[in-house]
C-alpha cells in the first residue's frame, strides 16, 4: 500500500531533498559566510558575537544624477535649519553628518517590524563610505545594533529621509528590546520635512523616487519596489534566495546617495543659489517670515508674485499682504489687496480684507458695503460654505458684516 | 421619602395591581460594618479622607486596601454603591506616594467609564504634596498628549480594546510604565465573559509577559457585581493566586423589590401586556409624585418610544418637558453630560435610559428604578435596581417582565434575586482560534522562546503551526514574527471570528451600519428578503454580499416576520466527558454544518404561512464544543417516535433561553440542534452547542451543572399557563409538528429520574 503524502514527504525531508524553512534556518545559523558582495562584505567581531556588513568606497566627485558626492559638504546650519524648522540645526557641520537608511520587514510598525538591512554612509578621507549592516538571521541584531552604535556615535549629525516618523523610531524600538538604550542623535535633519516645506506647492508627490526624477537628474531602472522588499527578505531566511536580496541592497545604496545629492539640493534652494520655479520663492517666503527673517521673507515673495503663473502669484501677494496687515503696513496691504481685486475680481479674500480695512481703518461704511455686497454674492455663486477652511469667508460671516454694515449706514 | 412610602402603600392596597406582583420582596435596612484606616494607607491619604467625612472604611473596602497594600492579588465583589472604587484607588494612591516612580493601569470596558474615574482619581490625589498624573488613553486622546502620557502618567486609565490594538504592540513607547507597574486594575470583571472574556486572558497573557520582559510583576485589583464564582473567573483573567472579598459592609436602607407580571392579553400565545405601557403607567405614577425614578429599557428605539408616552401622559406643561430625560448611546456628550448633572441635582424627575447608566457613570441615587424586562443577568438587574436607592429612606426597583421564556422564568422564581446567585461567568482562554490570534500578537511583541507558556497554556504546536504558516521563523532556539503585517488590527476583542457580516441601513441618502451578525447567522438572518428587526424597526434585507461580508437593508413596514429554514448537521468529533445510563450526557467537540434552503413568511399574531422563497447561499461550517443528552429504547418506555420528536423540539425551544440563565449568556450564544436517530449516538439526541467557533466554555459547564438546568426547564413548562406550548415555554406549535409542551415535559422527568 502506497505511504500517505505526510510520511512520504518527512522521508524525503530526512534526505535533505525536500528543505524546510527551519533547515534553512539551521544552516544560516552554521554557515557562517554567506558572501553575498566578495570583497565588499566582511565581518566584524563585537562583544554579542558576530556581524555582517558590506562596505563600498565612492570617490568624493562621483556624479549621482546631476550632482556630485562631495556637494553637501558645503552645506551650512544656518541655511538648512530654514526648511528643517530646526534651530537646534544652526550650528550643523556637513563633516559630522552621517546618512542612514534602512530596510525593514514592514511598514506597519510596531514590535514585530525588523530593520534587516541598515545603510549608513558619511564623507572620510576623501571617499564618501557606504556601509550597509545585513541581519543574515535575527540572532545577530544585537551585535549589529552594537556596532552600529559605535559607528554613529563618531558622526552625532543624523540625515534621514521620514526618519523622523519611521527610521529611528524602528531603531530605537529594536534597541529597546535588545535591551539597549535607544539613541538620541544630538542633531537630526529629516529630508522628508525640508522637502515638504520647499515643494509642496511644486511637486505632487514628495517620495525620494520623485524628487530624484524632478529635482536630482535621476532615474532608477530595475529598481525593487519597496512593497516587495519585506517578502524578499522571508524569502531568503526560509528558503536561502539570494538574487533579490542583492537588489535590495542596491536600492538602498541608491537611497543613501540620493539622501546625499538631496542635501545638496535642499541647501542650494534655500539659500537662494537654485530657485527654479516661482513655488520655491512662494515657500522660502512663508519659511523666512515663519522664522522671522522678514526682508528675505519678503523679498521672496515679491519675487514669487512678480513672475509666477496666476493661483501662484496671487497667493504669494496675499501672503504678503498680511504680514504687512500683521506689521501695520497698511497702505502696502491695500495696493495689494487692490491690485489683487483689479486682477481677479473673483478673489474674495482680497475683497474681504479690503471691506474690512474701510470699514475698521477708514471708516467708509459704503464702499465696505459694496465690497461684502461683492464678495457675499460671490461665496454664494462658488457655493463652498467656507474658502479653505476659513471660516471669516464663510456665508454666515459675510451676512454677518454685511448686516453690521447696513445697521451702521443706516444709524 | 413621604411621596414613594404613600404610593407603596396605595399599590399594596389595589387587588388589580397586586394580582401583577408576583413577589413583593423587602431587602431590610443594614448598618454597614466599618474599620479603622489600614495602618499601611499614607497619612495625606487618611487626611484626605478625613477632610471629607470618611473617617472609617467599610470593612470589605479595609480589606480589599490592606491585601493589595500587602501585595496580593485581590478581587471585590461590590454591589452598587458600596464604594467600590475606594477599593483600588486607595491602595495605588498610597503606593504611588510612597514611589512616585511607580505606574498603575486601569482597565474599564467602556471609554464612559473612563472619563468619570479619571476625574475622581483627579479629585483625590487634588491635595496631595505629589503631584501624580492620571490620564484616560484612548481613541479620544489627543495626539499631542500621547507622548506625554507614555512617558509619565502615573494611571493610565484605558480600555481592553486600547491595550491589545495600540499599547502593547507599541511596548517600546512605554517603557516606563512597564518597567514600573506596580497595579493593574481591572473593573466590571464580570463583564469579561464569554469571547469577550477569553480575548481578555489572552490580552492579560500578553500583558504579563511584557512586564515581565521589563522586570515588573505587578499585582491584580478586580472588582465585580455578585456572581456565583468571581475567584474562578479572576483565576481564569489574572492566572494567579486572588484573594476573594464577597462580604458588604457598605450600610443601605430599606429598599422594595418588586417582580411585576404585566396581564395577559392572549393566553394562546402567551402574549402579556407591552412592559413599555406598563412601564408608561407605573413611571408617571412615580413622577406624579415627585419620586425620582429611571427606567431602563432593552433598546435604543424603547427609550423613545416611552420617552414620548410619558411626556404626553403627564401632560405635563410646556417647558416642563425637561423634567423627563431619555439617555442612550447617540446622544452627544454635552447633552449626557447635562443629563447626568440634572439627575443629580435632581431638577430631572425621569430618565429612560438603555444600559448605558448601567455602569458606574455618576449620576447620584434616585428613588426608583423600573427595568422593562430581565436585564440579561442577575448581576445588571441588580446593577440597574442599584441606582435607586439613597443612604437613608426607602427606595423601590420594579422588573417588569415580558412573554419571553427567561422572563417568565425570572419572575415566577424570584428568589434567585435574594439568595445565593446562580451565575456563573464563563470564559475559555484555550479556545484555539482565540488563543492561536493572540499568540499571533504577541510573537508580534516579543519572540518566544521554543518552550515558552503562554499563561497556562502549552502552546508548542500552536507556535509549530504558525511556523508552518510563515508567520513566525524558528532560529536561535526562538520563535521571531516574520511577516508584513500588524496582527491586533485585524482581531476585534469583541467577537470571536473577523468575520462578522455588516447590515447597511440603505434608507436614508447615506447609508450607515446599524448592526452585524456572525457569519453562521447570517445565513439565517439577513438572508436576501429576510425580515431583520433591529430596534423595533423592520428591515427588509435588498442584498447580502456573502464574500464582502455586507448585507444591504431598507426600512420596512409589513405584517410579517420571516423564518430561515435551518438545517443542520452536527457531527461528534471528540468526547471530552461523558455519563452513560440509560440516559446518557457528554460534552465535546462537534462540526457544524448548516444550510438555509428556503424561508417562510410568517403573518404576526396568527402566524399564517404567506409564502416561501428560496435561499441560495453556500453551507457554513463551524467547529465547536457541544453538549449533549441521548434518550435509550429503555427510557423512553414505549413513547411514540412522533412524541419524542415534538419533545425534543420543544426542549430545543426552551433550553438556550434556560441555559443562557445561568451561564450569563445571550440566549442566541447557545444553539440546540435535535436529532431523533442522532448518528452517533444511534438515539434520540438533543444537542446543545456554543454558537462561537472553538466554544467558549459553556458546554462544559452545561455538562457540569445539567440538573440545575433541566429543574429550571421543568419550572417553566410547569409554571406555564398555556395548554400546548407557547413562546413562554416550548415554543408555539410550527406547523407539521404536534406541539411538545407535554412530551419535552415528559423528556426531562426521563433525564431527572
Amino acid at each position: 500500500m502506497k505511504r500517505n503524502f505526510g510520511s512520504r514527504l518527512s522521508a524525503l525531508r530526512g534526505t535533505g531533498e525536500i528543505k524546510t524553512g527551519r533547515q534553512v534556518a539551521k544552516e544560516l545559523e552554521t554557515e557562517t559566510r554567506i558572501d553575498l558582495f566578495p570583497g565588499e562584505g566582511r565581518e566584524e567581531e563585537t562583544s554579542y558575537g558576530r556581524c555582517y556588513l558590506r562596505e563600498l568606497k565612492f570617490p568624493l566627485d562621483y556624479k549621482h544624477g546631476e550632482y556630485t558626492l562631495s556637494g553637501f559638504l558645503s552645506c551650512s546650519g544656518p541655511v538648512l535649519a530654514l526648511p528643517a524648522r530646526d534651530e537646534s540645526l544652526l550650528s550643523f557641520k556637513p563633516e559630522n553628518t552621517i546618512f542612514l537608511d534602512i530596510e525593514t520587514t514592514g511598514l506597519s510598525g510596531g514590535t514585530g517590524t525588523w530593520a534587516f538591512l541598515i545603510g549608513l554612509g558619511w564623507a572620510d578621507g576623501g571617499h564618501f563610505t557606504l556601509r550597509q549592516y545585513f541581519m543574515r538571521r535575527p540572532s545577530e541584531e544585537r551585535a549589529i545594533l552594537s556596532h552600529l552604535k559605535a559607528s554613529v556615535s563618531d558622526n552625532p549629525v543624523l540625515v534621514t529621509f521620514n526618519g523622523k516618523q519611521f527610521d529611528l523610531p524602528l531603531i530605537r524600538n529594536r534597541q529597546v528590546l535588545a535591551g539597549f538604550r535607544p539613541f538620541e542623535p544630538e542633531q537630526h535633519l529629516d529630508l522628508l520635512q525640508c522637502a515638504r516645506s520647499l515643494w509642496k506647492k511644486r511637486l505632487a508627490s514628495r517620495s525620494l523616487r520623485s524628487l530624484e526624477e524632478s529635482l536630482l537628474g535621476l532615474r532608477r531602472i530595475d529598481d525593487i519596489p519597496g512593497a516587495e522588499i519585506p517578502e524578499v527578505y522571508f524569502n531568503y531566511l526560509r528558503r536561502g534566495e539570494t538574487e533579490l536580496l542583492k537588489k535590495v541592497f542596491h536600492h538602498n545604496v541608491l537611497d543613501i546617495l540620493s539622501m546625499a545629492t538631496l542635501l545638496e539640493r535642499v541647501y542650494r534652494t534655500t539659500s537662494g543659489e537654485l530657485v527654479k520655479h516661482p513655488a520655491e520663492s512662494l515657500a522660502l517666503g512663508c519659511l523666512c517670515l515663519e522664522a522671522g527673517r522678514c526682508y528675505e521673507g519678503i523679498s521672496h515673495l515679491r519675487e514669487a508674485a512678480s513672475w509666477a503663473p496666476d493661483p501662484l502669484a496671487e497667493e504669494a501677494a496675499l501672503k504678503l499682504s498680511f504680514h504687512f496687515k500683521q506689521q501695520g503696513r497698511w497702505e502696502e496691504a491695500v495696493k495689494i489687496w487692490e491690485k489683487t481685486a483689479a486682477n481677479n475680481p473673483r478673489n474674495i479674500p482680497a475683497l474681504v480684507e479690503l471691506a474690512k480695512y474701510y470699514e475698521h481703518r477708514a471708516g467708509k461704511y459704503r464702499t465696505a458695503l459694496e465690497l461684502t455686497e461683492k464678495a457675499f454674492a460671490l461665496a454664494r455663486l462658488s457655493g463652498t460654505p467656507s474658502l479653505r477652511g476659513c471660516s471669516e469667508f464663510s456665508l454666515q460671516a459675510l451676512r454677518h458684516r454685511l448686516n453690521r454694515l447696513n445697521r451702521r449706514l443706516g444709524a | 421619602m413621604a411621596g414613594l412610602n404613600e404610593l407603596l402603600q396605595q399599590w399594596k392596597d389595589d387587588p388589580v395591581f397586586m394580582s401583577n406582583v408576583t413577589r413583593w420582596g423587602v431587602v431590610p435596612p443594614s448598618e454597614g460594618s466599618f474599620s479603622d484606616f489600614p495602618e499601611r494607607l499614607d497619612g495625606q491619604l487618611q487626611e484626605t479622607l478625613q477632610n471629607r467625612g470618611i473617617s472609617r472604611l467599610y470593612s470589605h473596602q479595609a480589606r480589599a486596601v490592606n491585601a493589595a497594600l500587602e501585595n496580593n492579588n485581590v478581587v471585590v465583589v461590590t454591589p452598587t454603591a458600596s464604594g467600590k472604587t475606594l477599593c483600588y484607588n486607595l491602595p495605588v494612591v498610597s503606593s504611588l506616594i510612597d514611589d512616585p516612580s511607580s505606574r498603575a493601569l486601569y482597565l474599564f470596558p467602556t471609554k464612559a467609564l473612563s472619563q468619570d474615574q479619571v476625574a475622581e482619581l483627579r479629585d483625590l490625589t487634588a491635595n496631595l504634596e505629589a503631584d501624580l498624573n492620571c490620564h484616560t488613553y484612548d481613541g479620544d486622546t489627543e495626539p499631542g498628549l500621547r507622548q506625554g502620557i507614555r512617558r509619565s502618567g502615573h494611571i493610565v486609565v484605558t480600555n481592553p480594546d486600547m491595550l491589545h490594538s495600540a499599547i502593547l504592540p507599541h511596548h517600546t513607547k512605554w517603557v516606563q510604565l512597564f518597567q514600573n507597574l506596580k497595579y493593574i486594575v481591572i473593573d466590571e470583571m464580570h463583564q469579561y465573559r464569554g469571547v469577550f472574556g477569553s480575548h481578555v486572558a489572552n490580552v492579560m497573557r500578553r500583558l504579563k509577559r511584557i512586564c515581565s520582559f521589563y522586570g515588573s510583576d505587578p499585582k491584580f485589583i478586580l472588582c465585580s457585581a455578585t456572581i456565583a464564582n468571581p475567584g474562578e473567573l479572576a483565576d481564569l483573567l489574572v492566572e494567579e493566586p486572588v484573594e476573594v472579598i464577597t462580604e458588604n459592609g457598605a450600610p443601605s436602607a430599606e429598599k422594595h423589590f418588586i417582580f411585576y407580571n404585566p396581564p395577559m392579553v392572549n393566553p394562546e400565545l402567551g402574549l402579556r401586556r407591552s412592559t413599555l405601557l406598563e412601564a408608561q403607567n407605573l413611571a408617571g405614577a412615580l413622577i406624579k409624585r415627585d419620586v425620582q425614578t429611571i427606567i431602563f429599557t432593552r433598546s435604543r428605539l424603547g427609550v423613545e418610544v416611552l420617552l414620548t408616552y410619558l411626556r404626553q401622559g403627564l401632560k405635563l406643561n410646556p417647558g416642563e418637558d425637561s423634567a423627563i430625560k431619555g439617555y442612550r448611546g447617540g446622544y452627544l456628550p454635552r447633552e449626557r453630560r447635562a443629563i447626568e448633572k440634572g439627575l443629580r441635582q435632581g431638577t430631572i424627575k425621569g430618565v429612560i435610559s438603555t444600559n448605558a447608566l448601567e455602569l458606574g457613570i455618576d449620576i447620584g441615587a434616585l428613588d426608583a428604578c423600573l427595568m422593562t424586562g430581565y436585564p440579561g443577568s442577575i448581576a445588571s438587574t441588580w446593577q440597574q435596581a442599584g441606582r435607586s436607592g439613597r443612604r437613608s429612606g426607602t427606595s423601590l426597583a420594579i422588573l417588569i417582565a415580558n412573554s419571553e421564556p427567561l422572563n417568565q422564568y425570572i419572575v415566577a422564581n424570584p428568589e434567585y434575586f435574594f439568595g445565593r446567585t446562580p451565575e456563573r461567568a464563563l470564559a475559555d482562554p484555550d479556545n484555539l482560534i482565540i488563543l492561536t490570534n493572540h499568540i499571533r500578537c504577541a510573537a508580534f511583541e516579543l519572540p518566544f522562546e521554543q518552550n515558552e507558556r503562554f499563561g497556562r497554556a502549552d502552546i508548542g504546536e500552536i507556535l509549530r503551526f504558525l511556523e508552518d504558516e510563515n508567520v513566525l521563523y524558528f532560529s536561535d532556539n526562538r520563535y521571531h514574527w516574520m511577516e508584513n503585517t500588524y496582527p491586533a488590527e485585524e482581531i476585534s476583542l469583541r467577537s470571536a471570528t473577523r468575520e462578522n457580516v455588516i447590515i447597511i441601513d440603505i434608507t436614508g441618502p447615506s447609508p450607515r451600519v446599524i448592526g452585524e451578525v456572525d457569519r453562521f447567522s447570517a445565513p439565517m438572518l439577513v438572508h436576501e428578503e429576510a425580515i431583520y428587526i433591529h430596534g423595533g424597526t423592520q428591515y427588509q434585507v435588498e442584498k447580502l454580499d456573502f464574500e464582502e461580508k455586507k448585507a444591504y437593508v431598507r426600512q420596512v413596514d409589513v405584517n410579517y416576520f420571516t423564518d430561515a429554514n435551518l438545517s443542520v448537521d452536527l457531527k461528534t468529533l471528540e468526547v471530552f466527558e461523558e455519563e452513560a445510563g440509560t440516559v446518557n450526557r457528554a460534552w465535546g467537540d462537534v462540526r457544524i454544518n448548516a444550510l438555509v434552503s428556503m424561508f417562510k413568511k410568517i403573518r404576526f399574531n396568527t402566524h399564517e404561512n404567506l409564502g416561501a422563497g428560496p435561499v441560495d447561499l453556500p453551507e457554513t461550517e463551524m467547529h465547536t464544543t457541544a453538549f449533549w443528552v441521548s434518550f435509550t429504547r429503555a427510557a423512553l418506555g414505549g413513547m411514540p417516535l412522533s412524541a419524542v420528536q415534538s419533545g425534543l423540539m420543544g426542549l430545543a425551544y426552551l433550553l438556550p433561553q434556560v441555559a443562557a440563565f445561568f451561564l450569563m449568556g445571550d440566549p442566541r450564544d447557545l444553539r440546540a440542534v435535535s436529532q431523533v436517530k442522532a448518528p452517533f449516538t444511534e438515539l434520540p439526541t438533543l444537542y446543545l452547542y456554543d454558537n462561537f467557533p472553538g466554544g467558549v466554555g459553556y458546554s462544559a459547564e452545561i455538562y457540569r451543572s445539567c440538573r440545575d438546568i433541566f429543574q429550571a426547564a421543568r419550572k417553566v413548562i410547569t409554571d406555564c399557563h398555556c395548554s400546548e406550548g407557547c413562546p413562554s415555554c416550548t415554543g408555539p406549535a410550527s406547523q407539521g409538528v404536534e406541539p411538545g409542551k407535554l412530551q419535552a415535559l415528559q423528556l426531562i422527568e426521563v433525564i431527572l429520574k
